[in-house]
């Protein structure tokens, strides 16, 4: 089911007065609103049902045996704290097994089977050609976290319907934000009042969120990211680089626009969740991007990854090795493509550059080269065009089509007409208004909060009858459906 | 790596703490009775004043139960709304954008999707010239154009006994050869491939052009003869390939009634509207055609009715003399011989041929598929390089 259709918006207004009728009693509450995701769920595919609550089963029974430590058989024998980190080792492998049947089992055969045709031994390996099951990537990744802080002791076995709840809760089951136990088993036991649903926000989210999607990204990729990735030699070097430019506005208004409206309908249903963006074509560094650009993402792979491998308390080779390793699952987790692990490189690569200057200029004492105002300017020149750079290879679909993209920035000739004032004005419009002042979005929240109900429900229609008019027929399925 | 603290998109939130609602939430929230309110109130005005397109979507929708309840959803509300005028700034909005009902939009690009049709049927409403108990779609296409074919195409020639297209005059790049490569989706995925690699022969001039979930069908939903008639009348291509199907397994009217896909009825209707189309495009005698058949597919249901489609596309390309039907199931046969999104190419390597979806090419299936097509072009004009005028 997607968001910008009208099935959700039935759907969802069930929904939202059975949620408000039956919260006071979690009995019935918390079955419903399983209903409700499974539902929602299922309306892409039915089968896939089956593995998302196959996931919700292995992770709660792991984290209850990971919970207690102690178990009569298997690891009853081992000590408490051996027996939990052995549960919490087989949930996480049992979360990676599920990832690696699904998503990466038939890159590694195809790269293998052709590596060893290539020194002339045949026998290739079984490919399973499954279809990947939408929002894999967010669930297990939850699941993950929730197995591992049980493991760590920051957070409490949830019961198994709670459980069920926040693994499968619809608002973020597909494209995240990645919420964590920690953050939604409070909010599942508290009871929200109903008197006080944070309705301007939710709507201004929503409807934001849609414009984003439904306009802006439709928009770019139908006028000028589709035509010319699928083709750049026949376009100009200026064509190619706006291409480029749009593509980075594209992903960013797809992503945070479904992310918007996943944080809007949970705030009509009484949860919040952590945000996702923050501005983040306005870093001025890499790891400045990382702290704007899918912050849930960049904050499991720091907790998880980064952190348990060390971070940067085991010396400076082994800091520059966890970045890179990071980096580069983060493009794994994505795809299984090459294309994929190369953009996490770059991003790898860059970050291991900006640590290593700053480390530099820290232990020599080294002044800034370029004044302050002049010199942000700069970084930020740099970084967005690092960000773009890797944007190319993880657009294109395959590394020749990037590596032929790429050259087309190079081309004199053949302007293809796709640069029209209306691309160039919505691409560098919406690049301009990261450097908005961020309170904007309150004083349009407080405007709309001050209406009657009426006039809140005239802005809400002509807002979704706008957005119709502006945007295309038909949706396209967000980007982040395919992680 | 560190924490994430700044202030996030739109709201100075809960950045390292726990996202819950909070004091400010109740202090700016209202009861969940006056959001239902005002939600309820925006959907509602939303619908009435967007009724005409809900009915039109509606409309576009495979014949069936699903369709028919859709309509009998909408046609009462988009009345009520057209009855007091509400469908009017909806109307206007679309003609200050430059779109209208009757305008066949989508043609610009790839997902501009504003459709063609009159919004409150769906029924392809021909201008039928019988022929045969055979109604064929209303094209708007010159009466020469409209001369409907009489051959059953389960009686036409067979693929490859066909007399082979004469050789069209050589091309050079001062005078290349115009190539048109218009379709569904499946276009999509290899149309740009096709242009580029029809570019780097020096003699080719190639153009493409595609709309998403478009067939034959289904010219309510857009109405592809009348858009090959402007195609052919602007660009006089020398040569087009045509792909079309993927969306075409479904029902169709004939006579006004609703025709099951593979029914006889359906089979004539829907044979003439391919040979229609082909003689669309060959009107011009020097216009050469390549139809493209559909791959193999991996659900196997979908797959049968694309090989029952195919058998429809080579039997009407059979019995024209300028029209060569093109076979890409054996292209993409996987090792085992059925489907598979990895094929083994000359160098004896896998290659990741299909989309996950199992249906439309990637890009490496999409150059597959275009130097197929290219080759077979060249068989029917000589494509030399070194050709000269």
């Amino acid at each position: 089911m997607l968001f910008p259709t009208f099935v959700f918006g039935a759907f969802f207004s069930v929904v939202f007065v059975v949620n408000w009728l039956t919260r006071p009693h979690p009995t019935l509450w918390k079955p419903l609103m399983l209903a409700a995701s499974i539902v929602f769920y299922g309306w892409w595919s039915w089968r896939f049902v089956f593995l998302l609550l196959a996931t919700v089963v292995i992770n709660w029974v792991v984290g209850h045996y990971a919970a207690a430590g102690l178990r009569e058989s298997g690891p009853a024998t081992m000590g408490s704290d051996q027996g939990r980190r052995w549960w919490v080792g087989l949930g996480v492998a049992a979360n990676l097994t599920i990832l690696g049947v699904f998503k990466y089992w038939d890159f590694f055969a195809v790269e293998m089977s052709n590596l060893l045709e290539s020194f002339g031994i045949s026998g290739a390996l079984p490919v399973l050609e499954y279809t990947l099951p939408v929002g894999i990537s967010f669930y297990t990744f939850q699941a993950m976290s929730y197995i591992i802080d049980i493991g760590r002791g920051h957070i409490r076995e949830m019961a198994p319907l709670d459980f069920a709840v926040y693994l499968s809760f619809f608002p973020q089951l597909v494209a995240g934000p990645i919420v964590r136990a920690a953050e939604m088993a409070p909010q599942l036991a508290a009871r929200p009042d109903p008197r006080y649903v944070p309705a301007a926000e939710a709507f201004g989210l929503i409807l934001n969120g849609l414009f984003k999607k439904v306009v802006i990204s439709s928009f770019l990729a139908s006028e000028i990211v589709d035509g010319v990735f699928a083709d750049p030699s026949a376009h100009s070097g200026l064509e190619v680089a706006l291409a480029v430019y749009a593509y980075a506005v594209q992903i960013y208004a797809d992503f945070s626009g479904y992310t918007d409206i996943a944080i809007g309908v949970a705030l009509l249903l009484g949860f919040r969740f952590p945000q996702n963006f923050d501005n983040p074509y306005r870093a001025i560094t890499l790891q400045d991007f990382w702290r704007r650009w899918h912050m849930t993402l960049s904050r499991w792979l720091r907790d998880y990854l980064y952190v348990p491998l060390g971070g940067n308390r085991r010396g400076r080779a082994a800091t520059y090795r966890n970045l890179m390793l990071v980096m580069l699952l983060g493009g794994l987790w994505h795809g299984s493509t090459w294309n994929f692990v190369i953009w996490g490189g770059i991003h790898g690569v860059v970050l291991a550059v900006e640590r290593l200057l700053r480390e530099h200029r820290e232990r020599t004492g080294m002044s800034p080269l370029l004044p302050p105002g002049i010199g942000e300017t700069v970084r930020w020149l740099v970084t967005f065009h690092v960000v773009c750079l890797a944007w190319v290879f993880f657009r294109s679909e395959s590394l020749s089509a990037a590596m032929e993209m790429l050259g087309a920035l190079a081309n004199f000739g053949s302007y293809a007409g796709t640069a029209t004032p209306l691309v160039i004005a919505v691409t560098f419009g919406a690049l301009a208004f990261q450097f908005m002042p961020s309170d904007w979005f309150e004083q349009l929240r407080d405007g709309f909060a001050g209406l009657g109900w009426a006039s809140q429900g005239a802005v809400v229609g002509l807002s979704l009858v706008a957005i119709d008019v502006l945007g295309p027929t038909g949706v396209a399925p967000f980007i982040y459906f395919q992680f | 790596m560190s924490a994430p603290s700044a202030p996030a998109d739109h709201r100075s939130g809960p950045s390292g703490g726990q996202p819950r609602l909070d004091a400010t939430d109740r202090r700016r929230g209202v009861a969940a009775g006056r959001v239902l309110a005002a939600g309820a109130f925006g959907l509602v005005l939303a619908i009435a004043l967007n009724a005409q397109q809900l009915l039109r979507e509606a409309s576009q929708k495979p014949f069936g139960p699903e369709r028919d309840s859709s309509v009998a959803v909408w046609a009462p509300v988009e009345s009520a709304s057209s009855a007091v005028g509400l469908h009017l700034p909806r109307l206007w909005a679309d003609e200050a954008l430059g779109r209208t009902v009757t305008d066949p939009a989508g043609t610009q690009s790839a997902s501009d999707g504003a459709t063609a049709g009159a919004p409150a049927s769906a029924d392809p409403d021909p201008d039928p010239e019988a022929t045969g108990g055979i109604v064929l779609a209303e094209t708007g296409a010159d009466d020469e154009a409209s001369a409907a074919p009489t051959t059953s195409p389960r009686t036409a020639t067979a693929p490859g006994t066909d007399p082979e297209p004469a050789p069209a005059a050589a091309p050079t790049p001062d005078n290349p050869l115009r190539l048109a490569v218009i379709g569904d989706s499946m276009v999509r995925f290899f149309g740009d491939t096709m242009v580029s690699l029809a570019d780097q022969t020096g003699v080719i001039d190639a153009k493409t052009e595609h709309q998403l979930s478009s067939g034959l069908t289904r010219p309510d939903f857009y109405d592809w003869p009348t858009r090959i008639v402007e195609v052919m009348a602007a660009d006089d291509p020398d040569a087009v390939v045509l792909m079309y199907g993927g969306n075409d397994a479904q029902a169709l009217v004939v006579d006004g009634q609703t025709a099951r896909p593979f029914s006889d009825a359906w089979v004539g209707e829907y044979s003439a509207r391919v040979g229609h189309m082909m003689d669309l495009v060959t009107t011009d005698p020097d216009r050469i055609l390549i139809w493209v058949g559909q791959p193999i597919m991996r659900d196997p249901d979908f797959d049968r009715k694309m090989v029952e489609l195919n058998q429809i596309y080579a039997a009407e390309a059979g019995a024209r003399e300028r029209v060569r039907y093109v076979d890409t199931r054996d292209l993409f046969r996987g090792p085992d011989g059925g489907f598979s999104r990895y094929v083994i190419d000359e160098a004896g390597q896998r290659a990741d041929v299909r989309l996950t979806d199992g249906v439309h090419l990637s890009t490496i299936g999409g150059q597959w598929l275009s130097q197929l097509l290219l080759d077979r072009l060249g068989e029917m004009a000589d494509l030399s390089p070194s050709a000269e005028s």
